[in-house]
């Protein structure tokens, strides 16, 4: 990990007019480094999320990103085109529905280059080798390149959306869920996967999930959060196994243990 | 779209017409970026016409009717049809003349003759075409003047 932060994060806070969606959160992200961020519905983790990947403006605070060029860029002063063209390059978003993430009528392989024609990739045979390859990182069959994602199951759209998001070597993702509505066993080789490419790639996460188990297997570090504030946050094994918070001893309690 | 300059979806539709078909089958909507900026869909025109839009001395435009806008192109305007470097753009070609007038390097249309297969090819430019016989170009299926004939030619 080096030793300057990816994302700085402070006082973040964001009102529905006198509702709170979340409140003052602060946070530095590392390279390389996985946040997962847990509370139950309502909490204001999808809220934070909306607010980091700029699909929302916060109300105050201030989110700073450290850019390829090595400078810290404050997201909300930068243009739009500047932000998406970071969206779709350097940053990865993975929805909890695939078919958000993905355009569900185009191939999969389509699916996977969009990203790279969008930053100019202009070789046909190129894009293919590279969607084909991706595929195959995320345990599709290479000879479904062509297929639609509405012919794909589930679980095989969700490591589809990874794969269009990871094609450009993006440095921080953020996921929504990822593994929610599939079945235990798919999730279990999901999260498998995710944990392997974060590895792999020197990934920076930050995963929003209501799952302590997706945390506890993805996540070096967690936020608890609670009506719209971060009521504790550490090291994942640190917060499972020694919560100090009631809430967070209430949630962690609350799991089966099998 | 314009102003985000967002136009890796149309290389996506190109994309998927290579990977259906093993080339690119848009044959008339064909995006083409103007200026080395906009991307833009000269829609009705065959893709047979857009090298001629490149550089074109006369002022060109184009009804959007759904957004209801008029969109133009001024003339000597850079206009460059959208392709894969390994799937380079490419007209259609033809491998006779107009059989009605003999005219060549223009987009033809296919006419089907018969249920056995008797086809012709044909000026697409019908105004153009009789402009051109009318000034003596005549094709190899030219019927001459006698209007029993060209049914007869059928």
């Amino acid at each position: 990990m080096s030793a300057v932060p990816l994302l700085k994060v402070k006082d973040v806070s964001k009102f529905y007019g006198s509702r709170i969606g979340c409140r003052n959160v602060s946070f530095e992200l590392y390279p390389g480094e996985v946040l997962a961020v847990v509370g139950e519905s309502g909490s204001g983790k999808t809220t934070l999320l909306s607010c980091l990947s700029t699909r929302l403006m916060p109300s105050s605070g201030m989110i700073e990103y450290h850019m390829r060029d090595g400078l810290y860029r404050d997201l909300a002063h930068m243009g739009e085109a500047e932000r998406r063209f970071l969206m779709r390059t350097d940053w990865g978003f993975v929805h909890q529905n695939p078919a958000e993430g993905l355009r569900m009528t185009v191939s999969a392989g389509a699916n996977v280059g969009e990203r790279l024609m969008a930053v100019g990739d202009r070789h046909y045979g190129n894009i293919r080798a590279t969607a084909g390859d991706w595929l195959r990182r995320v345990e599709i069959e290479e000879d479904r390149i062509d297929d639609q994602p509405r012919a794909f199951s589930g679980g095989m759209r969700q490591r589809l959306q990874i794969a269009r998001n990871l094609v450009t070597a993006p440095r921080l993702v953020f996921m929504d869920e990822p593994t929610g509505g599939l079945d235990v066993s798919v999730q279990a080789r999901l999260l498998d996967l995710v944990r392997g490419l974060v590895h792999d790639l020197g990934l920076a996460a930050i995963i929003v999930t209501h799952d302590l188990a997706v945390a506890r297997l993805l996540s070096h570090r967690m936020m608890v959060m609670k009506d719209g504030a971060v009521i504790e946050q550490g090291l994942t094994d640190r917060v499972l196994d020694d919560p100090r918070e009631p809430y967070t001893q209430l949630l962690v309690s609350s799991i089966l243990q099998v | 779209m314009h102003a985000l300059e967002e136009y890796g979806l149309m290389h996506v539709k190109l994309y998927e017409d290579i990977a259906r078909n093993g080339h690119i089958a848009t044959t008339y909507a064909y995006p083409v970026k103007v200026e080395g900026r906009y991307v833009m869909d000269p829609s009705p025109t065959p893709k047979f016409d857009n090298p001629k839009m490149h550089m074109s001395e006369a002022l060109q435009l184009f009804g959007a009717g759904r957004e209801k806008r008029i969109y133009a192109v001024p003339p000597y305007t850079e206009v460059v049809s959208l392709d894969f470097e390994d799937h380079p753009f490419e007209i259609q070609k033809f491998d006779k003349p107009c059989a009605l007038c003999g005219a060549e390097s223009v987009y033809l249309d296919e006419v089907v003759l018969d249920d056995k297969g008797g086809r012709m090819f044909v000026c697409s430019d019908t105004d153009h075409c009789e402009d051109r016989q009318a000034h003596g170009h005549a094709g190899p299926m030219l019927a001459r003047p006698k209007p029993e004939s060209q049914e007869a030619a059928e």
